[in-house]
């Protein structure tokens, strides 16, 4: 099994120069795969997620992001002007030192060194930039936020479907939770770096990769866009919803159901009590159930209407029923199956444990995840990361004589 | 050109909306990906997809089997079994996605396929993980998203949470690429193989962690907040003029969206100078506008119903406004960034049928992208590949077939 110390990518230094969600979350992936995170603040501004909800106590009083504590704890916190020319070097400097950057185009260096010719300056480096539209193209660079990356991305004109939609006809489509839509996008650009350190490994060649946050949505969308382009039939948020089950209210909650196959439906007879409704002749294949799915569907409503979620999950368990209940954060840490596999981690900073995040999601039998630690202060690194890359002390004081001391 | 994982062979058990996706995305990355399809197993992915209106063909076999291939084996014949550790014996990846267990009563856990291939990387990725009391639950996207947390955080507010569908199958399969590739790359460094356990709930509650970390803080959990991002406004999707190209189609179908979110001051001073919103000394600061964010939302959605989503966007954008239309597929297909970076592929079916399809969610500048090629029809390169990899020739191979191992 896993022992101590033995990570995927320990001895790789990985630079993150870009704020807010993508970019960060991929930083922190690899961060969980053992590579030290380098995250540059640059002197225009900090990372605008500093200042997003939700937020976590710090001790104190003091109230910080709970979004960029938990995307950036782990990581170093280098931040100096980089728009001077001794900036300017620290950063080629810093860049030199990487196996691996990852960025988000918005730097004036980014543009010159780390697009399509970075193999120009840096042979060996894997230089990755995730945009919301890619790095060309007539969209490339135009304003875009987490929402329009939902908007553009195919899934957010059917979202969402089923009963929320039933209860709200006219609402308007919604976006992922949270950052979710853009943290997808850091996900896959992850792949992509890892896959290229892989070619990396064999023929010692970087690479320049181009992570379009908007191809990763459409990729992911693939089964319904392409259903619509090549067979021409437009799916709605009218006509998404599952034939047969999907969310339904319970006495206390909200739960999943999910029928399709004839097994499924004899399952949930059974932890309904078989009642008259269901006998029904009528509902006995898939098809005719599909057919008359508006009564299925009440009969099933009115059977969970009575119910607790926790009752019918347990229930569902036991009768093999495809069931299950709409946790929220707080259930998800108190679930029993995700304490027994030790999911849900500690978010411990220095003595203090500022809450639980989730584990790592995946588990490998010989390396183990680099748990996160450590505060997010900016530049709080930055002087022990640029005497690290051979600049000198007074040239690292000069480099932060702008930044503000917190 | 060839991509990144050029050289790299994948034993592909897996089947639906996870396992497909992870395989294709390592097929996208330039591996020889086999898809090991059984009659009954790999039927599931090519007939209709339980998620549609019962009776339609699923083109989920189209997307997710693009440029793999595919052989059929009987892995209830011991031959066939055999023959399935061989070519994991060949491969530097072994992925499944059944529920757990399965794959060690076929005969084909890790351990079995050690033995076959000491530096195997072996993926499993299954709704709940391999361990735990719910460990052989069964999962669908729907299900392990409802476990997960995040569907309990979208939706409109006050109302039900959202069922996910596939997309967050696809997210799974994501995760489970990266944790093979990670797997690779450590195996390609120490000559190690392993063993990874993916559980999909795990790679979607990830996603949201920063709703896990704020619980034990007096700001709670903070549940449905339709389009909210709390800080930012305006921030949503306000309707536009009805799709005239679609008269006489039903409402749903003509209906057109366009997503706006200011994240900055400038960017509010843009879309107040584009659509003439009022000046007010509140609204220069996020604080401000978020507290009136619902009279700033009804007010955009009057000004922008009569106008169509095109003009919209053009005026905004010119203001430097993060938007954008709520895209359909149509207005994916015809949209000129998606054309001009030759983002689709069409592909040769072997029926003939050219189908059009999306290419990779990524591009590497040197290592280039794989050639596309559409879906194998189920078995058709089991000869070729028996030949490639075990040297079964071809009357080895007829008597395989006569036997029973294959198909």
């Amino acid at each position: 099994m896993a022992r101590a110390g033995q990570s995927v990518l320990n001895g790789i230094r990985v630079i993150e120069l870009g704020g807010v969600a993508a970019v960060p979350f991929c930083g922190l992936m690899l961060s969980w795969l053992g590579a030290e995170v380098i995250k540059f603040e640059p002197a225009g501004g900090d990372d605008d997620a500093r200042r997003l909800a939700p937020f976590v106590r710090v001790g104190d009083g003091g109230v910080e992001s709970a979004m960029f504590a938990y995307l950036n704890s782990g990581k170093k916190m280098v931040s100096f002007d980089e728009t001077t020319d001794a900036g300017r070097t620290a950063l080629a400097d810093l860049v030199a030192s990487a196996t691996v950057v990852v960025h988000d185009g918005s730097l004036e260096f980014c543009g010159q060194s780390l697009g399509p010719t970075v193999g120009d300056t840096y042979p060996g480096l894997v230089a990755c930039a995730i945009t919301p539209y890619g790095w060309d193209g007539p969209h490339a660079g135009v304003p875009a936020c987490d929402l329009t990356t939902n908007a553009v991305g195919g899934d957010c004109y059917l979202n969402p479907a089923g009963l929320a939609h039933h209860e709200n006809p006219e609402g308007e489509p919604l976006k992922m939770a949270g950052f979710s839509a853009s943290y997808t996008g850091g996900l896959a650009a992850c792949l992509a770096i890892m896959a290229s350190l892989f070619r990396q490994g064999l023929t010692g060649l970087g690479d320049f990769i181009d992570v379009s946050e908007q191809d990763v949505q459409v990729s992911m969308s693939r089964e319904q866009i392409m259903w619509a382009v090549n067979e021409n039939v437009l799916e709605t948020r009218d006509t998404r919803a599952l034939p047969v089950g999907g969310c339904f209210e319970c006495k206390d909650g909200y739960v999943q159901v999910y029928v399709f196959s004839d097994e499924h439906w004899a399952a949930l007879r059974v932890i309904m009590g078989d009642p008259v409704w269901a006998r029904d002749e009528r509902y006995a294949a898939a098809l005719d159930r599909a057919k008359h799915n508006d009564e299925v569907n009440a009969g099933i409503e009115s059977w969970l209407r009575l119910k607790e979620r926790d009752e019918l999950y347990t229930a569902a368990k036991k009768h093999g029923v495809t069931l299950a209940p709409y946790l929220g954060p707080a259930d998800v840490i108190a679930d029993p199956q995700e304490v027994d596999r030790g999911f849900p981690a500690p978010f411990v900073v220095g003595d203090l444990t500022l809450g639980i995040t989730p584990g790592f999601p995946f588990a490998m039998s010989e390396t183990t995840p680099v748990r996160p630690t450590g505060g997010w202060r900016r530049g709080q690194d930055t002087a022990a990361v640029l005497s690290g890359v051979g600049v000198g002390p007074a040239d690292i004081e000069a480099l932060v004589a702008g930044e503000v001391s917190e | 050109m060839a991509g990144p994982l050029d050289g790299v062979r994948v034993a592909d058990f897996t089947w639906a909306g996870v396992g497909g996706y992870c395989g294709l995305l390592w097929a996208m990355l330039g591996a020889d990906v086999i898809k090991i399809e059984t009659k009954v197993r790999g039927g599931t992915q090519r007939l209709s997809n339980p998620a549609r209106r019962v009776g339609v063909k699923s083109n989920l076999a189209e997307e997710l089997s693009r440029d793999k291939r595919s052989i059929l084996l009987n892995l209830k014949s011991p031959v066939g079994v055999d023959i399935a550790r061989r070519i994991a014996g060949k491969s530097h990846i072994a992925a499944e996605n059944f529920r757990p267990g399965v794959m060690a009563r076929l005969g084909l856990g890790y351990q079995d396929l050690r033995r076959a291939n000491e530096r195997i990387v072996m993926v499993s990725m299954s709704a709940n993980g391999q361990s735990g009391p719910d460990a052989t639950l069964p999962g669908y996207a729907g299900i392990f998203g409802a476990l997960s947390g995040i569907s309990s955080l979208i939706g409109y507010p006050g109302g039900a949470p959202v069922e996910l569908r596939l997309p967050s199958d696809m997210v799974a399969g994501t995760m489970g690429a990266l944790a093979g590739v990670a797997a690779l790359v450590r195996q390609q460094r120490t000559g190690q193989g392993q063993y990874v356990d993916c559980a999909n709930r795990e790679s979607l509650s990830v996603l949201i962690g920063e709703y896990f970390l704020s619980l034990g803080s007096a700001f709670g959990e903070s549940g449905r907040q339709g389009n909210d991002v709390p800080g930012r406004a305006p921030y949503g999707c306000y309707r536009c003029a009805d799709d005239e190209a679609m008269a006489g189609r039903p409402a749903a179908e003509r209906e057109r969206w366009v997503a706006v979110g200011v994240v900055d001051d400038s960017q509010w001073v843009g879309l107040r100078a584009a659509l003439d919103l009022p000046d007010d000394a509140d609204l220069r600061d996020s604080a401000g506008r978020w507290a009136r964010r619902r009279e700033l939302g009804t007010e955009i959605a009057r000004i922008v119903r009569p106008r169509t989503v095109e003009q919209v966007v053009e005026t905004l954008r010119a203001h430097g406004v993060p938007c954008a239309p709520v895209m359909r597929p149509p207005d994916l297909l015809a949209d000129p960034h998606l054309a001009e970076r030759q983002a689709w592929d069409v592909l040769e079916r072997a029926d003939g049928v050219p189908w059009i399809s999306f290419g990779a969610p990524f591009r590497f500048q040197h290592a280039g992208r794989p050639t596309p090629r559409a879906a194998s029809p189920l078995g058709s390169d089991s000869r070729q590949v028996m030949a490639d990899l075990l040297e079964i020739d071809d009357e080895e191979f007829d008597k395989l077939v006569a036997d029973g191992a294959i198909a």
